[in-house]
């Protein structure tokens, strides 16, 4: 049931920028002895403790509670962002994934609208701006006096449920070559707008979001499905096309502007 | 701009105020009950200015998010639950250490609060027939201890971020700054009202002044005091430690929860949903064992019972030793329960074991063992969640909120899903108190300067030596853990005393890799050591005062639980180590009101 304790030598590639104005670059950096029972966050913090130790500068990265629910951490790893598992955040990659000898390039979620801070971190505050635009319920449809006066079927909620999924990391938008946050956008209006206390404001939501992502600098989607693919939620591209049904019906029939 | 190594003076010259930025309300912390607050403020009195401040890069990424299992409420409609069972249920589980107004005005609230969270699209989840679902918790029971309550609404198991998300939203739309990646360094006073905070943002490694016509803290919790904790890594104890150096008093440190099942190795919590279910705790014979302990609630019996249950087990020898993290454990056992509890009702946690130690929950035995989880104690309040001086006298324009703020809702020991009802509920109650507050206090803010802040940086920056701060935060950790954890007794905690007072001297000997004030993490850590050095301390010094046992709080040598004890206890810290003790009452009123089955509200007997 559990195994005694085993250890790897990795190559580390990593991407080390000072700051947005930075042009930055990889740096290798030889790391021996891994236990391979250690997620890929916990052998950085070891390479860190190394790191100041030998009195140089730990690598910067994001990470808080670590159990893959918050949607802090996230790096590309190997080209992938939270790295080749399916299904996971970065914090829940593991070292025993790994071969000895292995070499790991690490470098940040990149994409034109998240700037680099410094080493593996990004800003992903232009995220806010996507769900000021409209990622929330303004009206009042319930003044319910019990939550349960209206009842929603169960197909329905399983179907936002998926949605409500999303943990807003940005793994959707750097895998995407064109760094679009549909996937991100989507999963929030399908959340909402599937619900019924979602749906009067369903067109100004749709419209709205959607305009502050392309004014935030996230390109479009083009079906290319890397989204889907490194979601760590699993969140489904059938979300996009709700979104898109949804942004059409708002631009044909709604008087939102 | 590249940043260049600056050294000495050329540092200290940046120790200054940036900027100066003027708000109504100051938010330290962008949890539950920090958005909560903030949202509550909007919808009253919209256009207010409302600044937040949160130590993480993104407010949707705090610690709320990772809460699981649910959100106790009882609706009035149920045809078996009752508010009075509820608030029996949780004074019960605090053992009689909950204050009677608080548990009243919070139970009596909670529906409201879950139609107001369902109502701004919350997704909570539901039965077949379209109705919220429910599920059980330990500690939570019908008629008075007779059987589990179905009581705890959720969404899945990701209750706390559905909370997240739906505030952070709501925030947004009312127009709130966040500053993101930022911690506050100090509370700004003019004379005895709270004024502001000064506010260091790391992205820019600058200091920025926020005056504020009211503050509020909702910081969050300690859990990085221990060694194995189900927080995150952001959980220092920061506002506690801000609170005792603008010589306010923290409450009830020494009452510190221990989940009884984090798995072994990530510390990561295995929700009690896991024993909702069915799950059954077993030792190194695969004996069920709890039937010992709890004959009545086994596996369902409050968390501090359980995790006693499971460390006895260990130190009699029945515990389970994990070679790759050298500790020893004890089993839960999923394996019977079927594939659609599973794959519906736990997924989260079960993937948990499946990502993190890489066992298979359906076929294999779960390694989990206690680990540090919530802090009952914290910055006292009154029940509008305004800071307390003294046991009566309030703080003007400090209110605080959430884990970090003590009321008390759980006295020594919280139950399950009771958090996240009191955090959203304080956070509308602060939100209101506040509203009230900005309406009569003239709009004038003064200039007050910072006193403290500069000198405890330029001391970081000019620490010398061979120490490593993240490593004396593992031994600070282990003494913890091992001296002031789940079994506490004299000798113990002196020692710990003593290692405390050692690690803190040892603190002053480490030095800096970089001296750049810009996204410096080992800056950052060496601030949040002394602010789990300063809290440990209190929690050591306040444990070992408390001659007796009481919830959480469990003394070897003193193992019965002392009338004499019956009060909360108070601790001002005016430089560390040296600690001044003072008592605040706890309110009886439900039991003094002397209405339909107050004597339940009495000193009672916790058995389960």
């Amino acid at each position: 049931m559990t195994q005694g304790t085993e250890t790897i030598d990795i190559t580390l590639k990593v991407w080390r920028q000072k700051g947005p104005e930075d042009r930055g670059r990889f740096e290798t950096i030889e790391v021996k002895d891994v236990e391979t029972h250690m997620s890929f966050l916990e052998m950085l913090d070891v390479v860190n403790e190394r790191l100041t130790l030998e009195g140089k500068e730990p690598i910067e990265f994001d990470s808080d509670c670590r159990e893959g629910i918050c949607g802090m951490c996230g790096a590309v790893v190997n080209g992938i962002p939270h790295g080749p598992e399916k299904a996971m955040t970065l914090c829940q990659l593991h070292m025993r994934k790994f071969e000895d000898g292995d070499t790991i390039v690490v470098e940040p979620l990149r994409a034109r609208a998240f700037k680099v801070v410094k080493d593996l971190i990004v800003d992903r505050s232009p995220l806010d701006k996507i769900i000021q635009a409209g990622g929330y319920i303004s009206v009042n449809v319930g003044g319910a006096p019990d939550a349960n006066a209206i009842p929603i079927s169960q197909e329905l909620a399983e179907k936002a449920m998926d949605a409500a999924a999303c943990i807003g990391c940005g793994a959707c938008v750097a895998a995407c070559p064109n760094a679009s946050a549909m996937l991100f956008v989507s999963a929030k209006v399908s959340h909402l707008t599937l619900l019924p206390q979602g749906k009067p404001e369903a067109a100004r939501r749709a419209i709205g979001m959607v305009r502050a992502m392309d004014a935030c600098g996230f390109g479009n989607c083009s079906n290319e499905r890397e989204c889907e693919a490194v979601c760590p939620k699993e969140i489904k591209i059938t979300n996009i096309a709700r979104l898109n049904r949804e942004f059409i019906k708002a631009a044909l029939f709604s008087m939102e502007k | 701009m590249i940043h260049l190594h600056v050294e000495g003076e050329a540092v200290n010259s940046k120790l200054r105020i940036h900027e100066t930025i003027k708000c109504d309300v100051l938010i330290i912390g962008c949890g539950g009950a920090g958005l909560r607050c903030a949202v509550e403020i909007f919808e009253k009195m919209p256009g207010t200015r409302v600044i937040a401040v949160t130590k993480v890069p993104h407010p949707q990424k705090s610690h709320t998010s990772t809460a699981q299992g649910g959100l106790a409420a009882v609706d009035p409609d149920d045809p078996v639950d009752s508010p009075a069972y509820h608030m029996f249920d949780t004074w019960k589980g605090s053992d009689c250490m909950a204050d009677q107004n608080i548990v009243k005005k919070i139970v009596e609230s909670a529906w409201t609060q879950v139609i107001w969270l369902e109502n701004h699209g919350m997704h909570f989840s539901r039965d077949e027939a379209g109705n919220l679902s429910k599920r059980t918790f330990g500690g939570h029971t019908l008629n008075f201890g007779q059987s589990s309550a179905f009581r705890a609404v959720f969404e899945a198991d990701r209750t706390g971020k559905g909370i997240v998300d739906t505030l952070w939203g709501e925030a947004l739309k009312g127009g709130i700054s966040f500053i993101n990646q930022s911690i506050a360094t100090e509370l700004l006073f003019e004379g005895k009202r709270c004024v502001g905070a000064v506010i260091f943002r790391e992205k820019y490694g600058d200091f920025v002044k926020v005056l504020a016509r009211a503050t509020v803290l909702a910081t969050g919790g300690s859990g990085q005091m221990f060694r194995v904790t189900t927080n995150c890594r952001q959980n220092t104890a920061d506002g506690l430690a801000l609170a005792l150096r603008a010589g306010l008093p923290i409450m009830d440190p020494e009452a510190v929860q221990f989940h009884p099942t984090g798995i072994v190795g990530p510390g990561i919590l295995a929700s009690e949903t896991l024993r909702s279910v069915g799950g059954i705790l077993r030792n190194r014979d695969l004996e069920p064992f709890m039937e010992r302990y709890a004959p009545r609630m086994k596996e369902l019996a409050p968390r501090d019972l359980v995790a006693r249950a499971i460390e006895k087990e260990i130190r009699e020898g029945r515990g389970v030793l994990n070679p790759d993290h050298n500790v020893e454990h004890v089993w839960i056992d999923l394996r019977h329960l079927p594939d659609y509890v599973h794959d519906v009702q736990i997924p989260e946690v079960t993937g948990f074991f499946r990502r993190f130690v890489n066992i298979d929950p359906r076929k294999e035995l779960c390694p989990v063992r206690p680990s540090n989880h919530y802090h009952m104690g914290g910055i006292p309040t009154n029940e509008f969640g305004e800071v307390q001086r003294g046991a009566k006298e309030t703080v003007p324009g400090l209110i605080a909120v959430g884990e970090c703020a003590a009321a008390s809702f759980h006295g020594f020991n919280r139950l399950g899903t009771n958090s996240l009802l009191e955090l959203i509920t304080m956070g509308k109650i602060a939100g209101e108190r506040i509203i009230e507050y900005l309406s009569q206090d003239p709009d004038t803010l003064p200039e007050v300067s910072p006193e403290r802040t500069f000198s405890l940086f330029a001391r970081f920056m000019d620490e010398k030596g061979e120490e490593n701060t993240g490593r004396l935060r593992q031994e600070m950790q282990a003494v913890m853990t091992e001296k002031a954890g789940v079994f506490r007794t004299e000798h113990g905690l002196s020692d710990a005393v003593d290692s405390l007072r050692e690690l803190y001297e040892r603190a002053g000997h480490t030095s800096l890799s970089s001296k750049s004030l810009r996204m410096n993490q080992e800056l950052v850590q060496r601030w949040e050591f002394d602010n789990l050095l300063a809290i440990s301390m209190a929690c050591a010094l306040a444990a070992l005062n408390r001659r007796e046992s009481r919830g959480a709080h469990f003394r070897e040598d003193f193992p019965e639980r002392n009338d004499e004890f019956n009060h909360h206890t108070l601790v001002y810290m005016s430089e560390f180590g040296k600690v001044d003790f003072g008592k605040r009452p706890v309110d009886m009123s439900i039991y003094a009101a002397g209405g339909e089955n107050y004597e339940k509200f009495g000193l009672i007997e916790r058995k389960y």
